[in-house]
């Protein structure tokens, strides 16, 4: 997607070989979508660079200085991502974005409380994204807490505890549905329920309505390094 | 933090427990953190641990900072700090601020996963610390949920105003990231307050210039 133009600019043969020198092998920073994009548009180009976080290729060069300084005039972020604090899904890794592209939310077990509401408003009418994506994965601790929660009676006290209650709803219903992998189809079943909860805001109605915005769910899975997109 | 009638696990985790982590002390933590910050090749060190790291990391994580930041795109913590997969146990928020379930997540980091160091790192031209100046001023500013993410910011701004700064923002933005400090470490959290009793946890505050791309620590 529009890589030749961003790699002669960065010095870079459109294979990704660096023409200078031969180590490391660097590639042309991803292109975003122009203008102004659709969800749809937004989207893709997510599991695009999901799909190069996966190839595991060449990098992107570093953020050079004048790219930092451009942005600091403002941001306009591609995508909202609603996810968890887990040190393995930093979502500018596994999408493979840069600085400025994707503003986050993360608290251990991707659930969102109202000033996590507030961020996403924030996001969507002043910023303008396009595209709300919560963000659950495999073996995620916190959705490992409610499950024992459930299944053992384990307790949680102070802060722990306010982590842990807003997954049980959904790991009661994975159970009811006598889930084989009750860890994993508690997380499914959690992301789908938040997104299903900002599809029902009422301050998001109208932009929703109109098209010009999406909020969907993804399960990344730990080992893949794939994102799965959840209905 | 959590009884369980489990005999195995970290008490009601299904994770091993912090103990059997060999992780930095906090000042090594920290280290890593200036080092990173330091090198202005922030991109360059992600995508490149590629399959193997992943095999690896997808059995346990094992970050040796939690790290609370603002939700604005330009303030990645990863990719400031020249971070991997595996390195940072992260809570965004707008505003870089700790409610109830980032506090929650804060502890796990810190008592589940056996992180020795607690950055709160603020930015320059923050969105939020800007529109809770807003709402300092005008309490019908903001409404709604809008309203619940900025005002925990509101005590901060009316603080630094009082000292009648030429920049409004960053200095409320260095008085809401001291006093978020200033919050977690007088959370009554056990597991922060042992921690940080006996030297094995530090916090500390931190702000990202936008313009320059560096890190400053308020030690």
């Amino acid at each position: 997607m529009g890589m030749q133009g961003l790699g002669s600019l960065f010095g870079f043969r459109k294979n990704g070989a660096l023409s200078e020198r031969p180590e490391p092998r660097l590639r042309a920073p991803r292109a975003r979508p122009p203008g102004r994009p659709t969800p749809e548009q937004a989207l893709g180009w997510l599991l695009e660079g999901n799909a190069q976080f996966v190839s595991s290729g060449a990098p992107a060069p570093a953020h050079a200085q004048d790219e930092i300084t451009s942005l600091a005039k403002g941001q306009s972020p591609l995508a909202v991502i609603v996810g968890c604090s887990d040190s393995r899904t930093a979502p500018e890794i596994l999408f493979d974005c840069r600085l400025g592209d994707l503003f986050v939310v993360r608290v251990a077990g991707n659930s969102v409380d109202s000033t996590a509401m507030g961020s996403i408003e924030y996001a969507v009418h002043h910023l303008g994204c396009p595209l709300v994506m919560v963000l659950g994965h495999g073996g995620c601790g916190a959705v490992g807490a409610a499950v024992n929660l459930v299944i053992e009676n384990s307790e949680f006290e102070g802060a722990l505890e306010s982590v842990v209650l807003p997954i049980v709803p959904a790991v009661l219903k994975a159970k009811a549905a006598g889930a084989n992998d009750l860890l994993n189809s508690a997380v499914r079943e959690h992301v789908v329920r938040v997104a299903r909860r900002l599809n029902g805001c009422a301050d998001l109605a109208a932009t929703l309505t109109a098209g010009r915005l999406k909020v969907v769910g993804g399960f990344y899975d730990l080992h893949s390094g794939r994102v799965q997109m959840l209905a | 933090v959590a009884k369980s009638g489990r005999t195995s696990g970290a008490r009601g985790f299904t994770l091993a427990p912090a103990h059997r982590h060999e992780l930095l002390g906090p000042d090594a933590a920290l280290a890593k953190l200036r080092t990173g910050a330091d090198r202005l090749a922030h991109g360059d060190r992600l995508s490149r641990k590629g399959r193997t790291r992943l095999a690896a990391l997808a059995k346990q994580q094992q970050p040796f900072a939690v790290l609370v930041g603002c939700s604005d795109s330009r303030v990645a913590p990863e990719l400031i700090f020249g971070c991997g997969l595996g390195d940072l146990f992260v809570v965004r928020q707008a505003g870089n601020t700790v409610g109830e379930r980032g506090l929650g997540s804060i502890v796990y980091g810190v008592e589940v996963l056996g992180a020795a160091l607690i950055v709160v790192l603020g930015h320059a031209r923050c969105g939020a610390v800007e529109a809770a100046t807003r709402l300092a001023e005008d309490p019908a500013a903001f409404s709604g949920a809008l309203k619940a993410a900025v005002e925990p910011i509101v005590p901060a701004v009316l603080k630094a105003k009082a000292a009648d700064p030429a920049d409004l923002v960053a200095a409320a933005v260095h008085e809401n990231v001291r006093s978020i400090v200033d919050r977690i470490a007088r959370s009554g959290e056990p597991a922060i307050a042992d921690r940080l009793k006996d030297g094995r946890l530090k916090i500390i505050g931190a702000y990202y210039d936008l313009v320059t791309g560096e890190v400053e620590f308020l030690d």
